[in-house]
């Protein structure tokens, strides 16, 4: 599958694949589930190769956010496209959730 | 001339699924659709399919689901299925968009979505299929 994960500066990077839908969202979340269970506090989701997100893959941000909000700890996405932004705003998300124009400022914003 | 149409049949497998929201795409690229309503055809298919897979039916047998899509304008979606009478159109307040995240349900989102990006919804039950039919905001 297409979600890479990587680490940079104390910040998860989660980057998932094409699509954030009902059938890449479970392994998405996996991916952040383990992460905060081994320790991380501070996750971003770089949709820079993301054009569509659906319900499915909003409930992992919620999720996500929830999470880390509950142990102190940080939440972010960044690169959203159009598409993205749109269906953020549509749902309510885009109040709730902190979206960076860059990975750079996502990184920034969530650092230690 | 008449609008270009896809039809798509399957049956209710998420694989099936993916397949058919796939060549939704393919169809809608091929057509020069513009990414607007290319998201939102694929996004309004998903989430109404995703829920009668989900709920539609009480044992695992294979049932048709048949797919209608005219790109218009405006686009218009038919789908018919043969699970539980559903009327998405009649259910479900809209979910409380302001709420703080703690008090944000995990979920329900799916008919905000659709009703969201769409400019009517038609449902009908008849011939034990439920039928309903979509058009897009142009």
């Amino acid at each position: 599958m297409s979600i890479l994960s990587s680490k940079d500066s104390g910040v998860l990077v989660v980057t998932p694949g094409t699509r954030l839908d009902s059938q890449t969202s479970p392994e998405a979340d996996r991916m952040i589930v383990e992460a905060i269970a081994r320790g991380e506090t501070r996750v971003l989701v770089d949709f820079a190769k993301t054009d569509y997100i659906s319900s499915a893959g909003l409930r992992v941000l919620l999720k996500a956010t929830k999470q880390l909000k509950q142990m102190g700890g940080a939440f972010g996405l960044c690169n959203a496209s159009e598409q993205i932004r749109e269906v953020l705003q549509i749902s309510g998300f885009a109040t709730i959730i902190a979206s960076y124009a860059s990975l750079d400022e996502g990184l920034r914003a969530l650092r230690a | 001339m008449s609008s270009p149409r896809l039809r798509l049949d399957f049956v209710n497998r998420s694989d099936d699924l993916d397949a058919a929201l796939d060549r939704l795409e393919s169809f809608m690229e091929s057509e020069h659709a513009g990414p607007k309503l290319t998201h939102a055809a694929r996004l309004v298919l998903e989430e109404l399919l995703t829920n009668t897979l989900k709920y539609g039916y009480d044992d695992s047998d294979a049932h048709p689901l048949r797919v209608d899509f005219g790109l218009g304008p405006p686009a218009t979606l038919r789908i018919e299925d043969d699970g539980h009478p559903f009327d998405p159109t009649a259910r479900a307040p809209a979910p409380v968009l302001d709420a703080a995240v703690e008090d944000r349900p995990i979920g329900g989102l799916g008919l905000h979505l659709v009703r969201s990006l769409t400019a009517s919804l038609r449902y009908a039950r008849h011939d034990g299929l439920n039928r309903l039919d979509v058009v897009f905001l142009e």
